[in-house]
């Protein structure tokens, strides 16, 4: 009996050791993070104070800050990294620097993290001000497509025209990363659609303190849906002529077309309606048949999915950095997966909704938000190349509280109006 | 006289679950078919992910035959409920698979299924028994507003078992194996889109990076357990049984190329001991058990291939537990009249963790059990039979905390709010009673028929809430 005790015993205790599954197990244990920052050429690294960094951890959503970014320990995970300091220009002006890196893996004992900074100078043209992408809601519930709009705003002091000013969306979207080849990112913009302000140079000039309403479909859409409101005052409207007979878009002959330079969609184009893209205003120095001509961008990827791995190829148009003017990232908690456009441009991104499908999206947009109001009354909205920072989320957009419009399927009316979604107006 | 007979087997139930043994559960055959429908009301809704309200009913057939040197049995069963006021949670089995449930904000009703269905065989040789056994069940639970779960479970058990006859006594070694999976697939018919779907990692948590990413997810898990034990094979002396039990189970997010969001490692050792006679008994009882739960970590995404950054231990739930039980009897279950009592104190550490004990739920508690029961034949026709039980819970120590909590995100407020209510219910002082009534009818020499009902009310002192579960059963025994 003592024998058979003892061997049921010692076989519990070896089936207990042969099952352990703790070898792989990581310590909770912080790991040192090093950061090698790589500033502009014209900056003197002695001129930089005020240094800062914030690690998001994607996994908790917690936030972690330091101004001691010679010692930073991290506990292991996926972060985005936005780096912040003050300098001193060779001219004696104060200026800031930035940088950001998204997706750093954080693990081992060590990381590495190299980090390039730029100096944030103010746009001397017209900014983004608003994105309505999501759109409305039919009193059914179905979504209603036409209301998005865009509104860029003249944030400077002086009249700014927006005569030669290309809207773009880019290509690849920010819920999605690939590894593609060229990877052009850091020195431009792949996009999938550009329409063009037309114009001779002087012909649509934006006042300071003044918006720039650019529409899908500038017409009444309460004609169409009485949770909608009214566009026809817009100052542009984008159109396409469609190849589709069944998907016809809407042309006001009152509201003035943008010229459509290209666009993916052989019938007619709107806003990404949850958001997955990063939408900017560019300067385009060349006529149209050159751009079209000479900035094709090709680029090959593979396709990982969980039937295997495949070869692909995707066509679209590039935008060198520099002519960019603003961008701004769009995209969702639940699927970002990165920046598609370099940290120059925007180091952050923004959002309506959470997750994809999401069905509190609709009558919502994201806005900038006021950084200060002058003694004049002239609102300054925030632009800091940053849209996380720059941007209110989830907002009522401004043309339903302008017009006291739907802002639920059920119908509900807005019943404030503010700045920037958030900011009341006196 | 057999364990079957008398209630001692509460006593020396373990050993009996050795298939090996399982042939000394009863000296005769006997087969059951009958039907029961349940009801289960409990507003204090201490565990949210198991709502509010229970109403189910069952069908189910059980055999136990015994041959020369053998015994066959086998059970079939068919369940079918609805389970309301569900709250985070969209997944069947919550308590196998937490903390990684899948969960919404809304909640609402889940109805199921249950298909159950097995059987063993055990023989005596000389000396020598031994059994097998195999038990499957099925279940499916469903919504049928949004958000939409639907779950599929299969659950396998195999056991086997030898035992080798020293004088009074069979000692035998036994083995289980269980392969456990649950499908997961929430949808959704809302044309204006979907809600939220959070990735839980208990106490309060979730993990952040794939909320909403994910609707359909896969548990899958496979558990062991071998086991010690001594059983006296006239029902009458020492009875023992050491049984250890390890295993694991992996949840993974089936939109995200089958990510393999955490796993729960899971161990147990329990120890019974008992000294039963046809008069009295006595009994020990204590138990350890964890689950560790591990989270991964990934990296970046090419596509939907998420590179494994890192595997943590962020949660832990240990419990150990002892108890001391006394019986008494008088007479045995086919006697005229028969009388037993039993009296039971245990003690209870249970104690959660999550992240390096930022949050913490831990209570200790004692419980104090009494329970009577009286069957009186009349006649060679009629048999009633009562039973009257009662337990107060009284913790001697609880705490709780949950810090590193993100005011800013809703979801986790609300988490807190139920862990905090949870804690309140079953942190403090509750007491239980318990009572049912038999009543058999002989219709022919083999063929017997049952009603059975039974009542049974919790309430808490935090609140003075109380829940309440009423049972009724109906039964042919032949």
């Amino acid at each position: 009996m003592k024998k058979f005790f003892l061997l049921s015993l010692v076989g519990a205790l070896l089936c207990t050791t042969s099952c352990s599954d703790d070898d792989n197990i990581t310590p909770q244990e912080p790991v040192s993070v090093i950061i090698t920052l790589t500033h502009p050429e014209d900056i003197d690294p002695s001129s930089v104070t005020d240094e800062s960094v914030t690690f998001k951890n994607r996994t908790t959503g917690e936030e972690t800050s330091t101004s001691n970014i010679s010692e930073i320990k991290m506990l292991p995970g996926l972060y985005d990294v936005n780096y912040a300091a003050s300098v001193t220009l060779p001219s004696g002006a104060k200026g800031a620097l930035l940088g950001s890196k998204s997706g750093v893996t954080v693990s081992g004992t060590q990381c590495l993290l190299e980090l390039s900074t730029y100096q944030m100078i103010p746009t001397d043209d017209l900014i983004i001000a608003e994105i309505f992408f999501t759109g409305t809601q039919q009193p059914s519930g179905t979504q209603y497509r036409g209301d998005d709009y865009i509104k860029l705003y003249n944030n400077t002091d002086h009249i700014v025209y927006a005569d030669g000013l290309t809207l773009f969306e880019s290509k690849l979207n920010t819920t999605e990363r690939i590894d593609h080849n060229p990877n052009i990112i850091n020195t431009d913009v792949s996009v999938q659609v550009l329409y063009t302000v037309p114009g001779n140079g002087t012909e649509h000039p934006v006042n300071p303190g003044e918006y720039l309403l650019i529409a899908d479909t500038g017409i009444d859409h309460r004609d169409a849906n009485p949770n909608s409101f009214d566009l026809s005052h817009a100052d542009f409207e984008w159109y396409d002529q469609s190849s589709s007979a069944t998907n016809i878009d809407i042309d006001n002959p009152d509201v003035p077309n943008l010229d459509k330079w290209y666009s993916y969609t052989k019938s007619y184009y709107v806003l990404h309606n949850r958001g997955f893209k990063a939408y900017g205003i560019a300067r385009i120095p060349i006529d149209k048949d050159t751009y079209i001509n000479d900035y094709k961008y090709t680029y090959n990827y593979t396709l990982v999915t969980p039937a295997g791995e495949f070869p692909m190829s995707a066509d679209a148009y590039r935008i060198p950095n520099e002519w960019v003017v603003d961008v701004v990232n769009c995209s969702i908690e639940a699927k970002y997966a990165w920046n598609v456009t370099a940290p120059e441009l925007d180091c952050g991104w923004t959002y309506c909704g959470t997750i994809d499908q999401d069905k509190t999206r609709f009558f919502k947009s994201v806005r900038r938000k006021v950084q200060l109001i002058d003694p004049a009354g002239r609102v300054i909205l925030k632009d800091t190349n940053n849209s996380t920072e720059d941007f209110n989320p989830e907002c009522v957009p401004s043309e339903i509280e302008l017009q006291g419009t739907a802002i639920s399927a059920a119908g509900d009316k807005a019943t404030t109006i503010t700045y920037d979604g958030v900011t009341p107006r006196m | 006289m057999s364990a079957a007979d008398s209630c001692m087997w509460q006593l020396s139930s373990q050993p009996l679950s050795n298939p090996a043994m399982t042939q000394w559960q009863s000296p005769s055959s006997e087969s059951v078919v009958g039907v029961e429908y349940l009801h289960d009301k409990n507003d204090a809704r201490p565990i949210a992910a198991e709502g509010s309200e229970y109403s189910g009913w069952h069908g189910n057939a059980n055999t136990y035959i015994k041959l020369h040197d053998a015994t066959v049995w086998g059970n079939a069963c068919y369940t079918n409920y609805t389970r309301r006021g569900v709250l985070y949670n969209e997944t069947l089995h919550p308590q196998m698979v937490y903390p990684y449930l899948s969960a919404d904000t809304v909640g609402g009703s889940l109805y199921g299924e249950c298909y159950r269905f097995g059987g063993g065989y055990a023989s005596l040789i000389d000396k020598w028994a031994w059994g097998i056994s195999a038990d499957y069940v099925a279940e499916t639970g469903y919504r049928d507003i949004d958000p939409r779960p639907e779950s599929i479970t299969g659950n396998l058990h195999i056991k086997a078992g030898g035992a080798y006859k020293i004088r009074n006594y069979y000692i035998g070694i036994g083995g289980n194996y269980e392969h456990y999976t649950q499908s997961l697939d929430i949808d959704f018919k809302s044309e204006s889109g979907k809600e939220k779907i959070y990735q839980l990692t208990g106490l309060g948590s979730h993990y952040k990076r794939f909320s909403g990413a994910s609707e359909n997810s896969f548990y899958s898990g496979n558990l062991w357990s071998i086991s010690t034990d001594i059983y006296p094979h006239t029902g009458n002396g020492f009875s023992s049984s050491l049984s250890y039990q390890s295993g694991k189970i992996t949840k993974s997010l089936d939109d995200l190329n089958n990510l393999p969001l955490a796993s729960i490692n899971i161990s147990a050792i329990n120890l019974s001991t008992a000294w039963i006679n046809k008069c009295w008994g006595i009994g020990f009882y204590t138990a350890y058990s964890k689950r560790s739960g591990l989270e991964n970590l990934f990296g970046l995404p090419v596509g939907d291939n998420y590179p494994l950054i890192a595997t943590m231990e962020m949660y832990s739930h240990r419990n150990i537990s002892a108890r001391l039980t006394g019986i008494w009897q008088h007479g045995t279950c086919s006697s005229p009249f028969y009388i037993s009592t039993r009296f039971s104190a245990a003690y209870n550490d249970d104690r959660e963790e999550y992240d390096n004990a930022t949050r913490l739920r831990s209570i200790r508690k004692c419980d104090i059990n009494a329970n009577i029961f009286l069957s009186q034949a009349f006649n060679d026709k009629w048999r009633i039979s009562a039973c009257a039980d009662c337990t107060l819970s009284i913790p001697t120590s609880s705490s709780l905390i949950l810090s590193g909590r993100n005011d800013s995100d809703r979801v986790e407020r609300e988490l807190i709010e139920a862990e905090k209510h949870r804690f309140d219910l079953l942190g403090n002082k509750y007491y239980e009673w318990f009572f049912m009534l038999k009543l058999n009818r002989r219709l022919t020499q083999k063929l017997t028929a049952s009603i059975a009902a039974n009542f049974r009310q919790t309430v808490y002192s935090a609140n003075d809430i109380s829940a309440s579960k009423f049972g009724i059963f109906v039964s042919v025994i032949f």
